[in-house]
Formats: structure tokens, sequence, C-alpha cells
């Protein structure tokens, strides 16, 4: 299949240097689509092949990595003046996802782009956080009355918030996943867990840093960039693993604490089928998993791997599957009813030409 | 400002390059280019050896330039420091 | 390749086309798109596609509904359309267009001016684009006389060597301009008077040979001219202070910001390697003489 010449070089990153230039020509374009373009660079360096590569795929490559280079400077610039911000509040910070690999410098933040700052803070600090940042010139990006009150009623975040001079976005969770949904992440054992950078700055442990990245995956709206969000826990394992012993086992002990073994277990499957991850024996065991029954469990698995399977530029994506599994995600986000309200209330919008607000990456 | 002290961004941010009546700085943590003449310079180039409040800054320039420090010199100093603030060149610190 | 040849392959798994530094994959099924290609990059050195193609483009008629009423052609950019369709008649200002859209979003391997670029002598002159310069104007009467074109659009700068790059396309001409470069060049090649383009009616002046040739040969910067058309003043020439020069410049990239301190260094060091000046002129021959003597 197409999309497997992808898969192939970001499992054995050591195969670039062997590609024929047709091959590069078809390589660059499903990297770019996947938004993994500039992710070959510190793969091929890391394999000491870079400059065995075509020079015209270097070019290319080089040309995606000034744009990660400028989407990371600005979130490190956005955090700067947040903290200035929030210094005299003396608030507990913790950065998610892209902001947390590239402060911790961990594998996934080397070529990885990133559009907004995702940050946690304790529900109790919310409102003077919030308070304070509009004070300071960030400017809520919601101004549909219907849209602010499901954010607030529903989701896990404030609707995200605009710096007016600077542009970047910034959301604000103070939890992991939606309020109502079917997974309740008990949020004070992260803030235990987590792991301090600076004063009032953390960051997620480890096996807590990659469990939010697969519930993530599993329930986001957006399934486009699902392939670079598999491929960050695919080398989060690797890393976190070669680190630490014990993380293997720690890691479904830990999804089952937190209520989050059927997002680890889809995500399993799929990095094990999609990057051969190396799984130990007990991460891959269903034993260590508290699962549904098996029949959701095989759609699960098929709808995961089916919309993640890199594709052409042009030949289109699973359209059908990503449906279901926009719905799905939303059937675990909302309580039904409110789920049709919802549902209706965005063809609507989307009829109207405009996009709708609905919580994204 | 009533900021007690003021601290420089630090050195290894800026690349500073002079040109025949003026001098540009990229700032490494911002991703900003600046075009600054010879007195925030100056100013910028006293906080890098150590912090130091307005008054300290306007009375070390008045007699390097040989200027009277009064009161338009104080506001001229405090005006380009707060403008420096704002470009995150310095920012203030409690001493 | 023939004319028919050429539909033919265009037509299929397309023609591979070199843009200076970079190679185009194009498909299209519009002939009058290829047979203006061929008058404007005589002689069109297309290829069958192979190896690598930094931009996969197609030009066509869009699906479904859209352009029943009226022929329209629609960019694509691997598969996605980063802009509405443009009439039919219009597919190659549109595949041009498409083409600096395409350089301008990706190609950040390289600082790109808003510049028009020209070679002499082995050394590049800049004339970066500000409103009302009449660069394009100034920019093709160069060419025609003695001037080896690198861009009108974009000058292509390799930060880590600090050289220009040439990328040599059709060079726009707006309404009156297109008078003023008939009777300064008639030997210039033009290609369809495009009416009623969001700019007004545009004609489209043809590289010379020798910028097409010597495309892969780029040139170290020596000047940097700031023009700026005035119909009252003759010509008239004064050098720019480095810093100020180094500001409008940067101002004027398209990638400056993105790039940061890449292109901070890469600006900073040409813009001391360059004699940098601003130019008033009305009149273009005089323009000319003064550019030449300049260089000389």
């Amino acid at each position: 299949m197409e999309g497997d010449l992808l898969l192939h070089v970001l499992k054995a990153p050591g195969e670039m240097a062997g590609l024929s230039e047709e091959e590069w020509d078809r390589l660059l374009r499903l990297a770019r689509t996947h938004r993994l373009l500039a992710r070959l660079e510190p793969l091929a360096r890391d394999q000491g092949i870079w400059q065995e590569l075509p020079e015209r795929a270097r070019d290319n490559i080089r040309g995606a990595q000034a744009w990660v280079d400028h989407f990371q400077l600005r979130i490190r610039r956005e955090l700067m003046e947040v903290r200035k911000v929030l210094r005299h509040l003396g608030v507990p910070l913790l950065l998610l996802k892209g902001a947390a690999y590239m402060a911790e410098g961990l594998p996934p933040a080397r070529g990885r782009s990133l559009s907004d700052l995702d940050l946690l803070v304790r529900r109790q600090d919310l409102p003077r956080v919030e308070r304070a940042l509009l004070d300071a010139g960030w400017k809520s990006e919601i101004e549909d009355d219907y849209d602010q009150r499901y954010y607030r009623e529903w989701m896990h975040e404030i609707p995200p918030l605009v710096h007016l001079l600077r542009g970047v976005e910034v959301d604000i969770h103070h939890n992991l996943l939606p309020r109502t949904g079917r997974y309740q992440v008990p949020i004070e054992k992260l803030w235990e867990a987590a792991r301090p950078l600076e004063a009032n700055l953390s960051v997620l442990a480890p096996a807590d840093m990659l469990l939010h990245s697969a519930a993530h995956l599993v329930v986001s709206d957006e399934l486009r960039g699902g392939l670079r969000d598999l491929f960050d826990i695919h080398q989060l394992y690797i890393h976190f693993s070669a680190g630490d012993a014990r993380f293997p086992r720690e890691l479904p002990r830990r999804a089952r604490e937190l209520g989050l073994s059927r997002p680890l277990w889809y995500v399993v499957q799929a990095a094990h089928r999609l990057f051969d991850t190396p799984f130990s024996p007990e991460v891959l065991d269903p034993a260590g998993y508290e699962l549904p029954g098996p029949v959701t469990g095989r759609v699960m698995r098929y709808l995961v791997r089916e919309t993640l399977r890199p594709r052409a530029p042009e030949a289109g994506d699973a359209a059908f599957q990503r449906w279901l599994l926009y719905l799905r995600s939303h059937w675990i986000r909302m309580p039904p009813g409110l789920l049709a309200m919802h549902l209706a209330r965005k063809s609507i919008r989307r009829l109207g030409g405009r996009s709708a607000g609905v919580a994204g990456e | 400002m009533s900021a007690s002290s003021w601290q420089a961004a630090a050195a290894d941010d800026l690349l500073w390059e002079a040109w025949e009546e003026a001098f540009t700085v990229y700032h490494r943590a911002t991703g900003e280019t600046h075009l600054l003449n010879v007195l925030p310079v100056e100013i910028l180039s006293l906080l890098q050896e150590r912090p130091r409040s307005t008054e300290e800054i306007a009375a070390e320039l008045a007699a390097r330039c040989e200027v009277v420090n009064d009161g338009p010199w104080h506001r001229r100093v405090a005006d380009i420091l707060e403008e420096l603030e704002a470009l995150s060149l310095v920012e203030p610190v409690d001493r | 390749m023939s004319a028919s040849r050429l539909r033919e392959a265009a037509g299929g798994g397309g023609i591979a086309l070199r843009l200076g530094p970079f190679r185009v994959r194009l498909v299209t099924r519009l002939p009058a798109l290829l047979d203006t290609l061929q008058r404007l990059y005589a002689p069109l050195e297309a290829e069958i596609p192979a190896g690598i193609h930094d931009f996969h483009v197609q030009v066509n008629r869009p699906g479904g509904l859209r352009g029943r009423w009226r022929p329209q052609a629609l960019f694509l950019l691997d598969g996605e359309a980063p802009f509405e369709p443009f009439p039919e008649d219009h597919a190659f200002p549109l595949f041009e267009w498409g083409l600096n859209y395409s350089i301008a979003t990706r190609a950040h391997r390289y600082c790109m001016l808003h510049s028009a670029v020209l070679e002499k002598n082995g050394r590049a002159l800049i004339l970066p684009a500000m409103p009302g310069s009449g660069k394009s104007t100034l920019c093709a009467a160069l060419m025609h006389r003695g001037w080896r074109l690198f861009s009108d659009e974009f000058g292509l700068l390799r930060p880590e060597s600090g050289e220009l790059l040439p990328m040599p396309r059709v060079i726009p001409l707006k309404n009156e301009s297109i008078d003023v470069i008939r009777t300064f060049a008639p030997e210039a090649v033009t290609g369809p008077r495009f009416p009623k383009t969001r700019k007004g009616d545009v004609v489209h002046v043809a590289p010379t040979a020798e910028s097409l040739a010597r495309q892969q040969e780029g040139a170290m910067p020596a000047w940097i001219v700031f023009p700026r058309y005035r119909p009252d003043v003759g010509c008239r020439l004064r050098p720019v202070p480095g810093s100020q020069a180094f500001v409008r410049l940067s101002n004027n990239a398209f990638n400056y910001h993105l790039l940061g301190e890449t292109a901070y260094r890469a600006l900073t060091n040409l813009v001391k390697a360059c004699r940098s000046h601003d130019l008033q002129y009305g009149d273009l021959e005089a323009a000319v003489k003064t550019l030449d003597q300049l260089v000389s």
C-alpha cells in the first residue's frame, strides 16, 4: 500500500539511506500530509545518514523544519509571557503535550510542530488565571454565547485565549478529558505524580504523559493528525522504557488506576500494528487491562487502525470511519441528549459557512 | 514604573550588529529584531553588567554623556526603560 | 517534446518543469496553458517526471457543479486547492500565481526576498518590491539591456553561502507598463493579454533565452537599489545607510520572521556586502543607464 512507505521509514529510519529518488518523491508528500516531514531530519541524523540523503529531499525537509522551529519559538515565548503575568499569583502550572515534550527535550519534540500552548491548572485556580490573562491582553477566541456555555459546562478547558499581538492560542485545561465523559480522570493523582521543572512549573510523570497522549488521540475530534500523535506515543514508549525498566509494568497499572485502560489498549494495538513498537509482553497482555466486550473492542481497533493508516495526498481519507469515530468520541464525551443537540447545532453552523468552535487539539 | 530595579535579557540571547549610526539586535527568546540607537544600547549594556535602578542608570549615563542629571533626563531614561520592557529586552526585578 | 506529445504527457502522468532550484510536476488537460508555457518559456524543457519534485501541481477544470456555467480552472498543490478557481482562460496566470504561492509557503530552506534580482558581470542587483516602485517595469527593461533575469518576484538567498539563486519566470506587466516596455524593447516576447484581473490588464514578458539557459547559475549580491517611480523626476540615485537598508529589506522578505535568527544573520551579511541606494526615476532609459554606470 502507498502509505506503507512512510510507516516503513518511521519504523526503521536507517532505511532512508537506501531509498530511490522516486521513493523519496512519494515519501516527502506522505510525510508532509501527515505533519511528519520535519521529523525526518532528526531521525536521519540519529542514524548518521542525513548528509547522504538526496539534496532535494533535504531541502524540503529543512523547509518544514524552519516552520517547526518558528512555531516552537512562538510557544516558548508565549509560555514566557504567560508565566510573567501569572508570576505574582503563585499558581502551579503544568505543561501538556508538545510544550511538555519541548521543556523536557523528549524525542517527539524534535521536528514536531505545535500551534497551541496547552496548560493544566487546578480547577480552583482557573478563574484567577483567566482573569489575569484577560487583563493582560489575551482575548477569548470564542464569542458565540452557545459555544462559551458549551465549553464552560462540558469541557475540560476554558475557551481558548489568544494574545492580541502574538496570535498564539493558549488552551487552559483543568482536566485531561471533558467533564461529562465516560472516562473520568482523577486529576489530583496526576498532580501528585507530576515532576517539577521549576517553581510552579511541572510536567506529567512519564506514564501519565503517555496516557494523556493516548486518551487525547482516541477522543479527539480531528484524526488527521492521528498518525503524528501515534508516532509521539511510539517514541515516548521507547524513550521511557529505556530510561526505567519498571515503566512497561507501570504503564497498564497506571492506566487502570486512572480509568484509561481502553484508550491505552487501542493505542497500543495501533502502534504495535503500524510501527512495530517494541512493547514488553506485559503491555501487550489484555489481562492487564479493564476492557469492554470483545465486539466493541474489535470495532474500535479496526477504526483506529484504518483511520490512522497513512494515505497518499490525493487518495482522500477514510471519511466514513472518521465519521464513526467522531460520533464515538462525542458519545464518550457527552450525555446522549446533549450530543444530539450539539451535533444539530454544528451541522446548522456548518451550512452557514462558519467552522464550528468545538475543542480541537 | 515603580520597579526597584531592572535586569537585561540574557546576553546569550542577544545577537548584536553595529551599523554606522544605529544597532540591530535579534532576540532569540522572542524571535524579534529591534533597531536601537545609542542611548538604549548604553542602558542595556549597563544592565548586562548587573541589575540597576532607574536612578542609578540615569546618574551613570548622565556622567558618561556629560549631561545634567535633571528631571527631564530622568524621565527620558525611564521612558526608554519602559519601551525596552515592552520589547522584553529588560524586566523589573526585586532586589 | 512535440506539442501533441506534451499534451499527452501533461494530461497523463504529468510533465516535469524546472524553476531554478525547484522541480515541478504539472498535470493539466488545458491545452491553452501548455501553448502559453511553450511560447513564454521557449524552448520549454519539459521532461517525463522522474525523481524528486518539490511541488506536485494540477491545473484543471474543477469537478462537480462548479464551472458549469462558465469554464473554470482550479490549482491544486498536492491535491489541495489553496484558493478559489479562476476563469479557465486565466489558467496561465493562475499557474504562475499558484507556483509563487507554493514557493512562498514551503521553500523556507531559502531566505526569500520579495524583490526582483538581476545579474551582470557575475554580480547580482536586488530591486526590492515596494508599493509604487515600478519594479517589474524596471526589471523587464534591464533584462532587455544585457542583464540576466534571476526573478521578478523572488530573491532566493542561500543563507549559508550568501548566494542568490535564479528562478526566471515571466514578468507580469500591468496596464500602462505594457506599452512602455513594448516601446522600450520591441523585441520582447509577450504572452496574451489577460483583461480585468484583480490588478487590471496583465501581459507577461518572457524571460530572455540567456536567463533561461543559465538558470542553474547563481551569483553573489553586490547592490541593493530601492526603486521608486516618480513621473516628475528624471533619475536620481542616493546612498541609503546600511541599517535602513537592512530594516527595509527584512520587512520586505517573505519569510524573515519565520526564519528568525537564520534570516537575521543572512540579511545582515547581505546588506554589509552590498552598496545600497534609493533610485527615483521617471525616465526608464536614464534609470537603466544610471544602473549600468553604478555597476561598471
